[in-house]
């Protein structure tokens, strides 16, 4: 067994092959632009099949040829989740990279995912503007063939939603806003009826009913006369997932440290630790800037500014929200790169312990623990505790 | 260019390394508002070109111990013939009485600034020996120069037995950004604060305080206990988590702090601060140089505080509303904008209130 294992590793070893193909990459300015690239530890010199990546479209069981309609998009995603399998191979130590199993990248794959079955019929919907890392079978799967880890790729569609003036309009219609301004209203009336009484130019009760009326008739109907007319403006969002390197070095992320945390928890913790790999890998401190043609409506994830924690981010609903992303970028920044990864790379270990995936109490119990064991001084903890309440836990 | 640069990092290694300790000088002063640079270098170039009088002068500093006070100096040097006929001729020719700092200031404050040039005083001890020569109320609260010397001397020794790097290097907080005030005395640096407002054992004490603090702050479990029947016994343990295990030990620091300022215990009445705790942890050693250099610069490190400018920003805001809403016609255009601007950072401030999921606030 051992033999074979070594005749299997010389031979892929000897017979990698390397490739050029046209992908879409950053340039220096971060701006996303076509650019032949050379893909490596390939097994086959027509497709994109390799030691670690099989592309396949949709849910074809084919890799794609080099010559097909979809190589540029097949070639992207080799590409950059070859990057992410590289950064990784080279920092950090795990199993699941120690020895190489080719997982499929689906792109166009617009069928969802049900663990019973692996892909669910076209019946039960498509699925667009989205990325998805698919866990392996278990004892669940009611079909024959077993199926190891897959990154599916959603294919763009627009999508029309509310556009943000009519969202603001609601937002103004609604009953506190209303009501404030209302208020405001009475306010001010009630400021110049006192003023006119002192100065003695006083016009008599009539007038200023009249304009308090007109003034409360305009304050409330303005707003509702914009959301009325708004209503009919819509914008546009998709995402493009399978052109944007971030998105790629996400997934890739959930599958590396999938042996820590499981993809199929769809915590806060988990994707901000994914997006914090992410801009880790792309060497940038934001999720889906700079994407114009490949995401719109979409809301950037920044680690520019701070947010205060509130127990709602602990839902799962707001797992793609930035909060937990610009914190652990923040311990980045406080500690340095090489510092503030490592914390969070042992913390995200201690957590494989734990059952709970939340940010308050697994996260930061497990960050303190690893500052502890790895990086144990004084200044580190009152570095961390600065952090701490700078996003208000 | 380049090589100007790098003459000048020559010259300025060369004088970091030249900082040689000394009774008079700790080597941890970097920087003071009091002493005049242009006196300083004016004084050293006088001094210099007389070759006899520049020799004595650093002789009676050279000389100084622990124990030397100030009226010593200023004794030792008024027996320089040059400086005491300086001194008699200021004495017959002012209107001022015998008794008057004047003439001595006139005659002294000259070797003091060239000795400080020189490096056999620190630029605390010298502001000590200046205050001596003028006021006397800001010469109140620098205390003695022998006060000075033997707790500089004392927090060496202690520094020494803790830090493993013995080399002498500047206090990170002897810089200009965090210049506080102590009494009639103006922009101190927070060293040059604690040093003068306590003595040996208040620091030590503060020493200890900011090591339980440290020992909080690492500790891995913390929590409250409830024993329902005093059986001794705890029947209820509630674990903090790690941001309100801070914020309960720095609101513990600041109990202990004003007990003891308030019991008339060791501090009696002058309470100290958390840079005092961080100045008396660094000269003692227990906190080194580098580590307390990364933790003043952190934010929240004690607490929160409104910046000035956030503060005067809400005070003309508040009269630039009122003085609108006074308008009568303006006030109605302007309710749309206010109420806006309003309901924003309402909903900023709602945002960033978490306190209510806080066990403990600062």
């Amino acid at each position: 067994m051992k033999l074979l294992i070594f005749i299997y590793l010389l031979s892929s070893s000897l017979f990698a092959f390397e490739s050029d193909c046209k992908a879409l990459v950053r340039n220096h300015k971060r701006k996303l632009i076509v650019k032949t690239v050379k893909i490596k530890d390939l097994v086959s010199k027509t497709h994109f099949h390799g030691r670690y990546f099989k592309v396949l479209k949709r849910n074809s069981e084919d890799a794609i040829a080099f010559n097909s309609p979809d190589s540029f998009r097949a070639c992207t995603v080799y590409y950059h989740s070859t990057l992410a399998k590289d950064y990784f191979k080279n920092n950090f130590e795990l199993k699941r990279l120690q020895r190489p199993r080719a997982i499929k990248l689906r792109i166009e794959m617009n069928l969802g995912f049900e663990e019973s079955v692996h892909m669910m019929h076209e019946n039960n919907g498509l699925f667009y503007n989205n990325a998805v890392t698919i866990p392996p079978s278990t004892n669940s799967r009611i079909i024959d063939k077993p199926w190891f880890y897959e990154i599916w790729f959603a294919p763009k569609k627009p999508v029309k939603i509310d556009s943000s003036i009519y969202r603001a309009s609601e937002l103004v219609t609604s009953g506190p806003f209303m009501s404030s301004l209302l208020l405001g209203v009475g306010q001010s009336q009630a400021t110049t009826i006192g003023i006119d009484l002192i100065r003695g130019t006083e016009f008599g009760a009539g007038f200023y009913t009249k304009t308090l009326a007109l003034s409360i008739g305009v304050t409330a109907i303005v707003p509702s006369l914009l959301k009325w007319l708004s209503k009919p403006f819509k914008q546009t969002l998709y995402l493009d997932s399978a052109m944007i390197p971030e998105v790629i070095y996400h997934e890739y992320s959930h599958y590396a440290l999938s042996e820590f945390l499981s993809i199929d928890k769809h915590a806060p913790v988990v994707e901000g630790v994914a997006n914090y790999f992410a801009a880790i890998i792309g060497k940038t401190d934001s999720i889906l800037d700079s994407t114009r043609g490949h995401s719109k409506g979409l809301v950037e994830i920044s680690a520019k500014d701070t947010k205060n924690y509130k127990y709602s981010m602990e839902d799962k609903k707001y797992a793609q929200l930035d909060f937990s992303f610009k914190f652990l970028y923040a311990i980045k920044k406080t500690f340095g790169q090489e510092v503030g990864t490592s914390i969070i790379f042992n913390a995200i270990k201690l957590l494989s312990n734990r059952t709970g995936r939340e940010l308050k109490s697994d996260l930061i119990p497990a960050l303190k623990e690893a500052i502890t064991k790895n990086h144990n001084s004084i200044t580190n903890h009152f570095k961390f505790n600065s952090l701490l309440q700078e996003f208000g836990f | 260019m380049k090589l100007l640069a790098l003459l000048f990092t020559f010259t300025l290694s060369l004088k970091l390394i030249a900082c040689e300790v000394k009774p008079l000088n700790s080597c941890r002063d970097s920087y003071t508002k009091h002493i005049s640079k242009s006196k300083t270098k004016r004084a050293l170039r006088s001094i210099n070109k007389d070759k006899l009088l520049k020799k004595k002068i650093d002789n009676i500093f050279n000389k100084a111990t622990i124990k030397t006070t100030h009226q010593e100096i200023f004794k030792s040097l008024l027996k320089i013939p040059s400086l005491k006929s300086r001194y008699e001729i200021c004495q017959q020719d002012t209107e001022h009485d015998k008794e008057s700092l004047y003439c001595l200031k006139y005659t002294l404050s000259k070797p003091i600034y060239y000795s400080y040039a020189k490096e056999n005083l620190d630029a605390t001890a010298t502001i000590i020996l200046l205050s001596k020569l003028s006021d006397s109320k800001k010469s109140a609260f620098t205390g003695t120069l022998s006060s000075y010397a033997r707790k500089v001397s004392l927090l060496r020794k202690s520094y020494l037995k803790n830090q493993t790097n013995t080399t002498s290097s500047t206090s990170p907080l002897s810089q200009k950004k965090f210049l506080k005030k102590f009494g009639r005395l103006k922009k101190l640096t927070p060293r040059q604060h604690t040093l003068f407002k306590f003595n040996y054992s208040q620091i030590k004490h503060m020493g200890k305080i900011m090591q339980s603090f440290e020992k909080r702050i690492l500790a891995l479990k913390s929590g409250l206990f409830f024993d329902y029947d005093g059986d001794g016994e705890n029947d209820e343990t509630y674990f903090l988590d790690e941001a309100d295990k801070y914020r309960m030990s720095v609101k513990l620091l600041k109990l202990e702090l004003q007990k003891k300022s308030n019991s008339g215990e060791i501090f009696s009445g002058s309470k100290p601060d958390f840079h005092d705790l961080l100045v008396a942890s660094n000269e003692l050693g227990l906190i080194s140089d580098k580590d307390l250099q990364s933790m003043v610069e952190l934010p929240f490190l004690y607490e929160p505080k409104t910046s000035p400018w956030k503060k005067a920003g809400e005070i003309t805001w508040a009269i630039g509303k009122g003085l609108i809403m006074a308008i009568p016609g303006a006030n109605l255009y302007s309710i749309i904008p206010i109420v806006l601007i309003e309901s924003y950072a309402t909903s900023r401030e709602q945002q960033n209130e978490t306190s209510d999921l806080h066990l403990f606030t600062f």
